[in-house]
C-alpha cells in the first residue's frame, strides 16, 4: 500500500453549516487523500484526540459561526501539548483578514474564505507537505 | 527510527505512539517486520470481534455502544474501522467515527479509521497487523468493523474469534446477495433498527434463510454442527439489545475457549498469516525480479513455449540465483523491496 | 435547462381556472390575496440579533426607526443549541452569531420599549422553539399582552434541521411531539402566532437545487401536516397557522417560477389529498431570505446588487415577508451602515419600481408558467420517491436528503471551478485588490457580561420554584401531556433556557447524524 496524505476534516463548536466541510471533503477525496470526517460539534479535546488516533497530516477545521478565534488557538495549542506540532492546521470559514493574520502569527496555517476555489485548497495541502 | 523504544511506548499505551505504528503498517514501512515481531510478545490475549453488516444497518451505532458497554464492564477497547476507497481517484472519506462518539474522550479506547487502498490481500494483511498494534497497548477487546460483505471482508474475519453480522429489517434483497459469504462466518446476528415495521416476518425469512444456506456440512464454530447460530434483536440508538449482544458474545467466546477452539482457531489463523507471509515475499520478489520478468517476455510466443513450461524455466532462474539472501533478509532489513 | 425560446405550445396543457386562477382564489397559483401589495406592501423584516440582549434592543430600535415593519430574532448558538451563556460548550459563541437569550430575564431586556402589540416578531429557533416562545408569552404577560394578541412565528422546523440546517438536539420523534404539543397549545391561546415556518432556506443554502427546496420543504410540510392529524388534531384548526420560508437564489425566473408552483402544489394537496375545509388551510403564505451562499467574500459591494435582484424575485412571486442580506455577512454580521443599504433595497422596491401595483406581472408568461409546471412536476416526482422510501423521517434517517443535497452542493462548486458556472468577482472579473469595507466586532465583553448575568440570575431567583417547575416539565415529557404549559411556568419561574433543555435532553436523548456524502 501507498502513503496517502490523511486530513482531519472536522467541524467545531455548536455550527451545523457543514456545506462546506462536506464540499473540501469530497474534493480531498478525489484529490487521492484520505478524509477522516469527524461530523458535527466537535470539542478541540476530541478533534485532538481523533488527529492523535488517525496520525493525519493535515488537521482542517471550518468555522462559520465567529467563534474562530476561540476555536483555532484553543486546537493549535492541544496539538503541540499532543505531540502534533508538526501537522499542518488549516481551515475556513467566516473569517475577517485581520483574524487571519493573528491566528497565522499561532502557527495555523492558510485560512480560507467563502469564494476559495477547491483546487487551491487542494494544491495547498500538496505542497504544504512536500 | 528506534523500534524498541517505539515498542516500549506502545505498550505503555502512548495514543501518538499507536498512531504512528499502524501507520508504519499502513504504508509498508521497512521497519514494520522488526515492529511486529517487538510487540508478539503483548498480543494474544484480546478478544477480537468482527462486525459487519449492508450500509445502512446501524453498524457503527452498535460499535458505539459496545465500546460504551464495555467501558461500563471495565474493559479497555481498541476499533479499527474499514472504509472502501474510491476505486477512481484512490482517495477516502471515512466517517465512521461520527457514530462513535458516546464515551467522548477516553484513554481506554483507540479508534482508527483505515481505507482499503483498493488491495484485497493485502488489506487484510494491514487490518490484523494493525490490531496487533493495538492490542499491544493493553486492550482487551478489538472490534473490527467493515462495510459490506466481499471477499476482503471474508479473509478479515477468518483472523477475527466472533462474526457479528448486523442486519436490519429492511435488509432482504441484501441477505439474497450475501447468502453464501458472510452467512457462513458470522457467529452471531442482530437485527437492529427493531423499531422498523416488519420485523418478526424478517426474523422468521433469515432463520429460514439460514438453515438453507448453513447446511450441517458448515459446522458452526461454536461446538456441534448443529448449533443454531444466534439471531437478537436490538434498536442501537436507543442503547436496547446492547447487553444481551455483550452477554451472547462473552458466553460464546468463553465456550470457545474452554473447548479448546479457541485455541484451535488462533492457531489456524496464524499458520494462515505465515503462509500469507512467506507467499507476499515470493511475490514481491518476483514482481521485482528483472531478470524473470525479461525471461518470460522473451518465452511467450515460443513455439513449444507453454505457460507451464515458462514457469518451470523461471523457477529454475530463480532457485539458481541464491535468492535466499534476497528472500530472507538479515535482521537489518525490513519487508518490501 | 432552458430552452432559447418558449411559445404558447408550452402553454398549451395549462387551464387557467385549473392551474392558475384569480390571485386569492384556488390554487393560488397567482398570490394568496386578490389585492396583493396593492392592500398592504410586504413586511420588510431583517434577521438580526448579536452580542447579549442591551445590543440586540439597541439594534431593533435602530431598525424600526429606519422603517422596518417586523422584527425577526437571531439567536446565537448556544441559544440554538439549548445551552445557557455559561456552559462550557458555548466558551467563544457567545452572542457571536445572534443574541444570547438564556432566559426571561434576556428576553424581557430585548424587547424592553418595544409594545409586543404592535409589532409582528418572528424567531429563528427550532429545536428549543416552546421555550422561546414560553419566554416570549411570559415577557408578554408583563408587559400586560395577552397571549390571544401576540403575532409572530418560530421557526420550530426541525425536519429540515435533519436535512439540512444541522442545529438538532433531540431526535426525529421527540421533536415531532414537542412540536405537536406547540400547534395543539396555540391552536388555543396564541391563535395569531405562525408555529411553524417550514423552511427551505437552509436546504437551499446547505447546496440543494430550487427544485430540490421546493420539494424537500414541501414534503416536509406534509410531514407536519401527517404528524398533526397522527396527533388527533383537526387539520383546519393547525394548517392556517403553517407558513413557508425560502430562499431567494440568483436564477431569477427559476425563483418566481418556485414560489408559484409551492403555492399551487400545497393549494391542491391540502384540498385534495388532506382534505382541508378552511381555505385559509390551502393558502401558502411565505417568507423570503435572499441566499446567504450567493455572497461573495470578494469586491463585497456586488453583493448589494445580487440582493437586489434576488428580493425582486421575491416580491414577483408574492412573498409575505422579507429579508434582504448586507453586503458584508461572508465576514461578520453586518454593520448598522451594511444593514441600512440592505432595508433601503426593499424600500426602493416597494416605493420606486413599480413592481407592486399590478398582481402576479408576469402570470401567463410563457417561459415562466412553462417553468412553474415543470417544478411542480419535478417536485411530485420527488414525494413519490419520498414515499417509496416510507415518509420524511425514514428518508432522513437513511440520509436520502442529505445525499441529494451533498451532490447538487459538490456539483455546484464544481460547475464554478471549471467556469461552466460564472460567479462575479470569483472566476471571472477578479479584481486583487478590492477596498475592505468596515466589519462589525463582537468584543469579548460580550460573553464574560452575558456569563455574569445569567449566574446572578441563578442566585437570585426563588431556586425552590425552578425546581419543582422543572421537575413538571420531566413529568411532562414521561406521561406525554401537552408540555408548553410547563415551559412556560418553568419561563416565569425564571428557569434557564439551558436547565429546561437538560431535562429533555435526559428525557428525550441526543441525535446524531448518519454520514453522508457525494
Amino acid at each position: 500500500m501507498d502513503k496517502k496524505i490523511r486530513v482531519l476534516v472536522a467541524k467545531p463548536g455548536l455550527d451545523g453549516h457543514d456545506r462546506g466541510a462536506k464540499v473540501v471533503a469530497c474534493a480531498l477525496r478525489d484529490a487521492g487523500m484520505e478524509v477522516i470526517y469527524t461530523g458535527l460539534h466537535q470539542t478541540p479535546e476530541m478533534i485532538v484526540q481523533a488527529a492523535v488516533e488517525e496520525d493525519v497530516d493535515v488537521v482542517a477545521l471550518s468555522v462559520l459561526s465567529g467563534a474562530h478565534m476561540t476555536i483555532f488557538p484553543k486546537v493549535r495549542k492541544l496539538m503541540k501539548a499532543q505531540g502534533l506540532k508538526d501537522v499542518l492546521m488549516t481551515g475556513g470559514g467566516i473569517i475577517p483578514e485581520e483574524d487571519i493574520k493573528k491566528l497565522s502569527k499561532l502557527g495555523v496555517g492558510r485560512l480560507f474564505t467563502p469564494g476559495a476555489p477547491l483546487k487551491d485548497i487542494v494544491e495547498y495541502i500538496r505542497a504544504a507537505l512536500s | 527510527m528506534d523500534i524498541n523504544n517505539l515498542v516500549k511506548r506502545i505498550v505503555a499505551a502512548d495514543k501518538l505512539s499507536i498512531s504512528r505504528a499502524i501507520s508504519m503498517i499502513e504504508n509498508n514501512s521497512p521497519d514494520s517486520d522488526n515492529l511486529l515481531d517487538g510487540i508478539h510478545k503483548y498480543v494474544g490475549r484480546a478478544l477480537r470481534i468482527g462486525v459487519t453488516g449492508p450500509p445502512g444497518v446501524g453498524k457503527s451505532t452498535i460499535v458505539n455502544e459496545l465500546i460504551a458497554a464495555l467501558r461500563k464492564r471495565d474493559k479497555r477497547v481498541g476499533v479499527i474501522a474499514v472504509d472502501p476507497s474510491s476505486i477512481f481517484c484512490g482517495g477516502a472519506i471515512l466517517g465512521d467515527r461520527i457514530r462513535m462518539q458516546k464515551i467522548g474522550v477516553d484513554n481506554g479506547v483507540f479508534i482508527r479509521s483505515m481505507a482499503t487502498r483498493g488491495c484485497s490481500g493485502g488489506l487484510s494483511r494491514a487490518t490484523v497487523e494493525t490490531a496487533d498494534i493495538i492490542e499491544a497497548s493493553g486492550k482487551d477487546y478489538i472490534i473490527i468493523e467493515t462495510v459490506g460483505v466481499g471477499q476482503s471482508e471474508v479473509e478479515i474475519f477468518r483472523s477475527v474469534d466472533a462474526v457479528v453480522l448486523v442486519l436490519s429489517p429492511e435488509s432482504g434483497d441484501a441477505i439474497q446477495a450475501m447468502k453464501a459469504g458472510i452467512m457462513e462466518i458470522a457467529d452471531v446476528i442482530v437485527v437492529n433498527k427493531a423499531d422498523r415495521p416488519g420485523l418478526d416476518a424478517f426474523v422468521t425469512n433469515l432463520k429460514n434463510t439460514l438453515e438453507l444456506a448453513r447446511p450441517q456440512s458448515v459446522p458452526h464454530l461454536c461446538g456441534s454442527s448443529k448449533a443454531k447460530i444466534p439471531v437478537l434483536t436490538a434498536q442501537a440508538n436507543a442503547g436496547i439489545g446492547i447487553a444481551e449482544l455483550l452477554d451472547t458474545l462473552e458466553k460464546y467466546l468463553s465456550g470457545l475457549k474452554e473447548s479448546g477452539k479457541l485455541a484451535q482457531r488462533r492457531r489456524d489463523v496464524l499458520r494462515e498469516r505465515i503462509k500469507t507471509h512467506i507467499l507476499t515475499r515470493l511475490e514481491e520478489h518476483l514482481l521485482s525480479d528483472k531478470k524473470i520478468t525479461k525471461l518470460v517476455d522473451n518465452e511467450i510466443g515460443k513455439a513449444g513455449a507453454t505457460p507451464g513450461k515458462i514457469a518451470q524455466k523461471a523457477l529454475r532462474v530463480l532457485i539458481n540465483r541464491k535468492t535466499r539472501k534476497v528472500l530472507i533478509p538479515s535482521k537489518k532489513r525490513g519487508r518490501g523491496v | 435547462m432552458s430552452k432559447i425560446i418558449y411559445t404558447k405550445e408550452d402553454v398549451a396543457n395549462i387551464d387557467y381556472q385549473r392551474d392558475l386562477g384569480m390571485p386569492g382564489e384556488y390554487p393560488f397559483t397567482r398570490g394568496v390575496y386578490p389585492d396583493m401589495y396593492r392592500g398592504q406592501v410586504w413586511t420588510m423584516r431583517q434577521f438580526s440579533g448579536l452580542g447579549t440582549a442591551i445590543d440586540t434592543n439597541k439594534r431593533y430600535k435602530f431598525l424600526l426607526a429606519k422603517g422596518q415593519t417586523g422584527l425577526s430574532v437571531a439567536f446565537d448558538l448556544p441559544t440554538i443549541m439549548g445551552y445557557d451563556s455559561d456552559h462550557e460548550r458555548a466558551k467563544g459563541e457567545v452572542g457571536k452569531c445572534g443574541v444570547a437569550i438564556s432566559s426571561l430575564a434576556d428576553m424581557e431586556t430585548l424587547f424592553s420599549g418595544i409594545p409586543l402589540d404592535k409589532v409582528s416578531t418572528s424567531m429563528t429557533i427550532n429545536a428549543p422553539a416552546g421555550i422561546l416562545l414560553a419566554f416570549y408569552i411570559a415577557m408578554g404577560e408583563k408587559q400586560g399582552v395577552s397571549s390571544d394578541k401576540l403575532r409572530g412565528t418560530i421557526q420550530n422546523d426541525l425536519l429540515k434541521e435533519y436535512i439540512a440546517q444541522k442545529s438538532w438536539i433531540f431526535p426525529p420523534k421527540p421533536s415531532l411531539r414537542i412540536i405537536t404539543d406547540i400547534m395543539a397549545y396555540c391552536a388555543d391561546r396564541v391563535p395569531k402566532w405562525n408555529t411553524i415556518s417550514i423552511s427551505g432556506y437552509h436546504i437551499r443554502e446547505a447546496g440543494s437545487t430550487a427544485l430540490q427546496e421546493l420539494a424537500f420543504t414541501v414534503a416536509d410540510g406534509f410531514a407536519y401536516v401527517e404528524a398533526g392529524i397522527a396527533a388527533g388534531l383537526d387539520v383546519d384548526t393547525f394548517a392556517p397557522r403553517l407558513s413557508y420560508f425560502f430562499n431567494a437564489h440568483s436564477n431569477f425566473f427559476e425563483e418566481i417560477a418556485k414560489y408559484r408552483a409551492a403555492r399551487r402544489i400545497w393549494a391542491r394537496h391540502m384540498k385534495e389529498r388532506y382534505k382541508a375545509k378552511d381555505q385559509r388551510s390551502w393558502l401558502l403564505r411565505f417568507h423570503t431570505q435572499t441566499a446567504g451562499c450567493t455572497l461573495t467574500a470578494q469586491q463585497q459591494e456586488n453583493n448589494i446588487v445580487r440582493t437586489a435582484y434576488q428580493a425582486l424575485s421575491a416580491v414577483l412571486g408574492g412573498t409575505q415577508s422579507l429579508h434582504t442580506n448586507s453586503m458584508d455577512e461572508t465576514l461578520a454580521l453586518p454593520s448598522e451602515h451594511a444593514v441600512t443599504v440592505a432595508l433601503r433595497t426593499q424600500q426602493i422596491l416597494a416605493n420606486e419600481s413599480g413592481v407592486t401595483e399590478s398582481v402576479d406581472p408576469l402570470g401567463g408568461s410563457y417561459y415562466l408558467e412553462a417553468l412553474t409546471n415543470q417544478l411542480e412536476a419535478g417536485a411530485e416526482e420527488y414525494f413519490e420517491q419520498i414515499n417509496k422510501i416510507g415518509g420524511v423521517v425514514p428518508a432522513i434517517e437513511q440520509g436520502f436528503f442529505q445525499k441529494e443535497i451533498a451532490r447538487s452542493a459538490y456539483q455546484y462548486q464544481q460547475e464554478i471551478e471549471s467556469r461552466k458556472r460564472i460567479v462575479v468577482g470569483i472566476n471571472e472579473f477578479v479584481e486583487t485588490d478590492a477596498p475592505d469595507i468596515e466589519i462589525l466586532k463582537i468584543p469579548a465583553t460580550v460573553e464574560r457580561n452575558q456569563c455574569a448575568r445569567v449566574k446572578k440570575l441563578r442566585a437570585g431567583r426563588n431556586n425552590k420554584a425552578v425546581k419543582s417547575a422543572l421537575d413538571a416539565v420531566r413529568k411532562s415529557a414521561r406521561d406525554g401531556s401537552n408540555l408548553m404549559p410547563k415551559f412556560l411556568d418553568a419561563a416565569r419561574a425564571y428557569a434557564t433556557l439551558g436547565e429546561i433543555i437538560q431535562v429533555l435532553r435526559e428525557e428525550f436523548g441526543e441525535y446524531k447524524e448518519p454520514p453522508t456524502f457525494w
